[in-house]
């Protein structure tokens, strides 16, 4: 009887660290603020031919935009094929908020460099993340540079999911 | 408990589970826009998102004390088979995530069979 009080006691001491060891590895709370509503995109055909030159420097040369509209049935369209330097453009068509980000939830770790931890760094703005939830009619746009098939989700609803392959 | 294999065996799938319902009240109070998302929307539609986290933290929790007491143990189990298939069910488009839990439904299924003859 003392060794069971005593292993049930160890457990409870193991779970208690447990406990304190994820209160220290989680991120700081993220304040939501109000995000300026960016102009949405043109929606761009996978097909179309013209190619946006771009001037400014550090931007690639023949990068195409692309939308991704979340509605009240997931993204649409769940699977996008683009080229590596192409950006997309997640659009938040339904009532609720929603927030992109990169699998696997709720780490946000699968695209190179990716971690909601960096939500609160300066690397907030070069992660698979959105690191906060898009009301409605806002949008968040990422720019992939990773060749690769990438799955994002909806950390409000993980059920939510979808794919980006980088070609 | 070292020359009752059932005893033992108890010991660590109810620690088990309970580690695994604690960890995921915890959690949800320390992150809830992490767990929030695995609530059925038409749950979500119903109760405010923090009190429904609340409420289930709360239940977590006293689920997980409760296996750790080791009282009536096949009525804990049965509480936590419940629980975790209501998690699964309602969340089998996100497979990816929720696979574990069809592990730990299984201990809690041993779990109610190893009690369900002491209960007899």
């Amino acid at each position: 009887m003392a060794v069971t009080k005593f292993m049930t006691s160890f457990a409870l001491v193991i779970t208690l660290f447990l406990a304190l060891v994820s209160l220290g590895c989680s991120p700081p709370p993220m304040k939501v603020t109000e995000a300026p509503v960016p102009e949405p995109l043109p929606l761009v055909e996978e097909n179309a031919a013209p190619e946006m030159v771009v001037e400014e420097a550090g931007v690639m040369v023949g990068s195409q935009a692309h939308t991704i509209e979340i509605k009240n049935d997931g993204f649409n369209p769940s699977t996008l094929t683009i080229n590596a330097g192409d950006t997309v453009s997640f659009v938040n068509k339904n009532t609720v908020s929603h927030w992109p980000a990169s699998a696997v939830h709720p780490t946000h770790t699968a695209y190179p460099g990716s971690d909601v931890k960096k939500c609160s760094t300066s690397e907030k703005e070069i992660i698979f993340d959105a690191c906060a939830p898009l009301k409605a009619e806002e949008s968040w746009s990422f720019t992939f540079m990773e060749k690769g098939s990438w799955k994002y989700h909806d950390h409000l609803n993980p059920r939510f999911t979808g794919t980006i392959i980088v070609e | 408990m070292k020359n009752n294999p059932p005893q033992l065996v108890s010991f660590f799938l109810r620690v088990g589970l309970a580690v695994v319902f604690l960890y995921a009240a915890i959690s949800s109070f320390l992150n809830p826009l992490s767990w929030i998302g695995f609530f059925p929307s038409w749950l979500r539609a119903l109760i405010p998102d923090t009190i429904l986290l609340l409420l289930f933290s709360s239940y977590e929790i006293l689920l997980s004390l409760w296996l750790f007491s080791s009282w009536r143990i096949v009525y804990a189990a049965l509480f936590s088979i419940a629980t975790l298939l209501s998690i699964i069910v309602t969340n089998l488009g996100a497979l990816d995530i929720i696979f574990r839990d069809v592990a730990i439904l299984f201990m809690a299924v041993a779990l109610a069979v190893l009690h369900w003859e002491k209960k007899k």
